[in-house]
């Protein structure tokens, strides 16, 4: 060997070790025992839910797309319950049993018993996106599915048992492939809106379908009209009125997937987010009376960082870092980076996925189901993002992608930094299957924040939080007196120390789902809570001060106590 | 056998002229940018010519990196098909072993930061790209190249010395003007992200007056203006942007409306158009190393093996253009079959007037000694591609010659 090259080889391997040891010293101090950590525990749950795609081997477009996932307390016993949605057998398909929709009622301890025939929660549409509230106002949630084929409302009676109500109230809403769906209060009157995104029109006889390499493949929903979404007026009866047209959303046509309303801008009315599938995300920003103009192009959410078409998947929004404005997070298409936008606070987003590595490790596979929680409960918002492909040919022809892949969890570190900790987070985190709908809540009521996630074809994935750490939190319900009942759209603001966070109620979130109604906020080392701001719909403001960490409290408007 | 810089420099335009937003076929098929629609039986017979070749030039290309593997020339052609058939990781596999012998080839370096970049990797897109400059001082546009990497993983302040200092150099201004273009743009960007909005729109429109269709140019502008506090303008650049995107969407809406019930096929339309090219400089790559190592048969082999190859693949598909090309240049560049090679060419042109066509025919002809037909031919080929030095070359040497 000549002398050059040993000289050569010796020098690259001096430069490798010194590098190697800098690396182990920079991960080494931050992260190298990340503070969060999952549990699979979906075998010892007792959910047996498998879902299907409906499909016959035609490729028709909504099989790919399905199904969003909803965590509620269906029967008000304080613990959260979780409702998976389901295909249908599409033209071709046949099941011997018909799939439906599936509801497992929380029996503490990760026990879920299925309750699915005595709720009437069995709906055996073909499932795309869920959203729940309290519409009524009756102090039970109701719950929305957005379907492909005609949309169900499903009030619940109180008793644990639920009522289709559809017909009724009249919001079944023809006969799209529908995607993501959301209660909110449009013209703070105290009554629960809904906003109904569609994805395509579709029609059997109208189906597109590719070839990819010989093998049969997805089509871009390009291939489809895209219709315009849905608004309608809750009448404070149990009906609703179609206001798409008179409100502005109609004059939008969209490929809708994930869909949150949340006041973005901070003037106290809800606006609304829709993030569309290769086409320029909407923002809808709410003149306070149900008025709306479309302004995701100036806004700086319609596209990416270099303005650039998305294939938009889910949203989900809230504080990362901790400056008082409500920022969003968007799943993307595979070879696109979910994006993170941050709110700059005069009516502007700018991209920050770079520059602050929220999108680590989302690049090779799509992403699907997202949400911004405090897992670690340090005070700041990590984000967990589900993945997987839609083509389920995509390994014949592609080395970088594949069907089933492992979820991403972005860990927070406090300085609008994120560190993708993946694989440090548990053998939760290894599984992998091709995910969809992803939500989030304490299901043992331990005080940390587990996940549920629903996959394609699959039995879902239940995640456990086993994080180690002394971090306190408080999480809160909130009832509304003028404002709706169960609060959808109040805000409230939780102050500890130098520490400031703030939080809304959504129904309707993620990837076509919905969690998220008990409020929870990580308080790190503080065991209480200097301040408490609630700014209800209605316009009341109360103020609790003093409180103690590491419990569930129930606020009610105009009160000024807790419960 | 008569050589000839086509294809070499054609691989080598390929690397150079990196496109940033190039994508892989698995984003075509998704964002349904380059769907070939058609009736079943014609989509079958395209996916069996693609498939044919594909098995083709595998084989061939593994028996050259197994006989050569210290020729860089087979290690690009051979990363090249890798990456048009969507697997970028072979390709990132065949140029580590390629670039144990090359480790100071810069085309080399490049090709491993393109597909680096294109899988999201970019740090090590900026460690191979930093290679290639330190081999190859002179080779300007790979700063923007690191600079586009380093701003796609958040290093804002590095990407924007980098490019600061490449523009400063003595030699940026005799770049071509879509590379200096890009390099303010993405000053512009760095300058962006740095929230410096005047140095950051000063840039954009110094990128426009170089290229005033930059893509996504509108958008940039339109977004700095709004952090100038002026909507207005604002509104105006954003609103061509977004005229822009909608025309290209409808355009797609309009080719789905057109063919509801067929096949669309997303990818043997883009393969059918690299693989011919890819089989053909193999070969000759090929029987050129065989040839130098006294192996005459091994050859003469390997050329007929590629025409054939062509040929059959004519056979099952023959609305392909690329293939006739192609199967016309080896028979050029061999010096044999010229009548026939005039005929593919023409072919190739009745079927496609690209600049490339027209280029080869320009060489068929003027190998047949009619030059008033080559001269024709080549400056078709100039009229589409004017700005092509190749071409421009050849053309000034024909029009020198007398006959």
């Amino acid at each position: 060997m000549a002398a050059t090259t040993i000289f050569c080889k010796n020098m690259i391997l001096r430069y490798s070790a010194v590098i190697i040891l800098l690396c182990v010293n920079v991960v080494g101090t931050q992260y190298a025992t990340a503070s969060i950590a999952f549990k699979d525990v979906t075998k010892k749950t007792g959910i047996t839910f498998k879902h299907t795609d409906g499909g016959s081997g035609k490729f028709y477009i909504m099989e790919t797309v399905t199904a969003g996932v909803a965590l509620f307390d269906y029967d008000n016993d304080g613990d959260i319950d979780i409702y998976f949605l389901n295909g249908s057998a599409l033209k071709g398909a046949k099941y011997k049993t018909p799939p439906r929709n599936a509801l497992y009622r929380n029996d503490g301890n990760f026990k879920f018993t299925d309750v699915t025939d005595e709720s009437g929660l069995g709906d055996t549409g073909f499932g795309l996106g869920v959203a729940v509230a309290d519409y009524d106002n009756d102090g039970d949630l109701d719950v929305y599915l957005n379907n492909y084929g005609p949309n169900v409302l499903y009030s619940n009676n109180g008793d644990g048992s639920f009522s289709d109500v559809t017909k009724k109230a009249g919001v079944g809403d023809g006969n799209h492939v529908g995607a993501g769906t959301c209660f909110f209060d449009m013209d703070n009157d105290g009554d629960l809106d809904l906003y109904v995104s569609k994805y395509v029109t579709f029609s059997y006889e109208k189906n597109v379908t590719i070839t990819v390499e010989g093998f049969d493949a997805y089509v871009n929903p390009g291939a489809y009209v895209f219709p315009s979404d849905s608004l309608y007026r809750n009448n404070g009866d149990g009906t609703f009125t179609d206001v798409s047209k008179e409100s502005g959303i109609a004059d939008h046509r969209g490929s809708g997937m994930g869909t949150i309303c949340a006041d973005y801008d901070n003037d106290g009315d809800t606006d609304v987010f829709v993030a569309n599938d290769s086409m320029e995300n909407f923002l809808f920003q709410n003149d306070g009376k149900g008025n709306f103009e479309e302004v995701g192009l100036l806004a700086g959410t319609a596209y990416d960082f270099n303005g650039k078409v998305l294939g938009n998947m889910g949203v989900d929004c809230a504080d990362y870092d901790n400056d008082g404005l409500l920022d969003f997070y968007v799943t993307s298409y595979s070879q696109q980076w979910a994006t993170l936008y941050k709110n700059l606070g005069d009516g502007m987003f700018e991209d920050v996925t770079f520059s602050t590595g929220a999108g680590k490790e989302t690049f090779s596979n799509p992403t699907w189901g997202t949400g911004f929680a405090d897992f670690d409960n340090d005070g700041d918002r990590d984000i967990f993002v589900a993945a997987g492909h839609l083509q389920p040919n995509i390994e014949k022809y592609s080395d970088q992608m594949t069907f089933n892949a492992r979820n991403e969890l972005l860990m927070n570190i406090g300085d609008g930094k994120f560190v993708n900790i993946t694989e440090k987070a548990g053998k939760g985190l290894r599984v992998k299957l091709s995910s969809r709908g992803a939500v989030f809540g304490d299901l043992d009521n331990d005080g940390d924040i587990d996940a549920v996630i629903l996959n394609t074809k699959s039995k879902p994935t239940i995640l456990r939080n086993d994080s180690a750490n002394n971090n306190h939190w408080i999480a809160i319900n909130l009832k509304g007196v003028k404002s709706s009942r169960d609060g959808t759209g109040a805000r409230v603001k939780v102050v500890t120390g130098k520490l400031s966070q703030i939080d809304e109620i959504h129904s309707g979130r993620s990837y076509q789902s919905h969690y998220g109604r008990r409020l929870h906020f990580g308080l790190g080392k503080h065991k209480k809570i200097d301040r408490i701001e609630v700014k209800w719909p209605s316009g009341t403001v109360d103020v609790l001060k003093d409180i103690s960490a590491d419990k569930l409290i129930t606020i009610t408007e105009g009160k000024n106590t807790i419960k | 056998m008569d050589t000839h810089p086509y294809h070499s420099q054609r691989q080598s335009a390929n690397t150079r002229n990196r496109n940033v937003s190039a994508i892989l076929i698995g984003v075509a098929i998704w964002l349904f940018s380059n769907p070939a629609i058609s009736a079943a039986g014609e989509s079958t017979a395209r996916q069996q010519a693609a498939g044919f070749l594909k098995d083709q030039i595998s084989a061939v290309s593994k028996q050259l990196l197994k006989d050569f593997p210290e020729d860089a020339e087979t290690i690009k052609s051979a990363t090249i098909f890798h990456r048009q058939c969507n697997t970028p990781g072979k390709a990132m596999k065949v140029l580590e072993k390629g670039l144990k012998y090359n480790p100071r080839n810069a085309e080399l370096c490049d090709l491993m930061g393109q597909i680096a970049f294109e899988m999201g990797e970019y740090d090590k897109a900026i460690t191979y790209w930093e290679k290639a400059l330190k081999v190859s001082p002179s080779w300007l546009n790979l700063n923007n190249n690191i600079a586009d990497a380093m701003l796609s993983s958040g290093k804002n302040s590095e990407a924007v010395k980098q490019l600061e200092e490449s523009i400063a150099n003595k030699n940026f201004k005799a770049l071509p003007a879509p590379y200096r273009s890009r390099s303010y743009f993405l000053l512009g960007q760095g300058y962006m992200q740095l929230g410096k909005y005047e140095e950051a729109k000063n840039h954009y429109e110094k990128a426009l007056k170089i290229n005033p269709k930059y893509r996504r140019g509108n958008y940039w502008l339109g977004k700095v203006y709004l952090r100038l506090k002026q909507p207005v303008k604002a509104k105006q650049h954003m609103q061509i942007h977004r005229k822009q995107l909608t025309a290209k969407a409808d355009r797609r809406s309009d080719l789905a409306e057109k063919n509801k019930l067929a096949v669309i096929d997303m990818s043997s339309n883009v393969e059918l158009k690299a693989f011919p090219e890819i089989m053909a400089g193999l070969c000759l790559r090929g029987s050129e190393l065989y040839g130098a190592h006294n192996k005459t048969k091994k050859s003469e082999k390997l050329l007929a093996q590629g025409k054939e190859a062509l040929r059959k693949a004519i056979t099952i598909y023959s609305k392909q253009s690329d293939i006739y090309r192609e199967l016309g240049f080896l028979y050029l560049v061999t010096n044999s079959n010229l009548s026939d090679a005039r005929e593919l060419a023409e072919k190739a042109v009745a079927l496609e007037g690209s600049a490339k066509n027209y280029f080869v025919l320009s060489l068929i002809c003027d190998r047949n000694f009619d030059r008033t037909n080559a001269i024709i031919a080549i400056r078709k080929a100039l009229e589409l591609e004017p700005g092509n030095g190749m071409y421009r070359q050849k053309y000034n040497e024909m029009k020198k010659r007398k006959r």
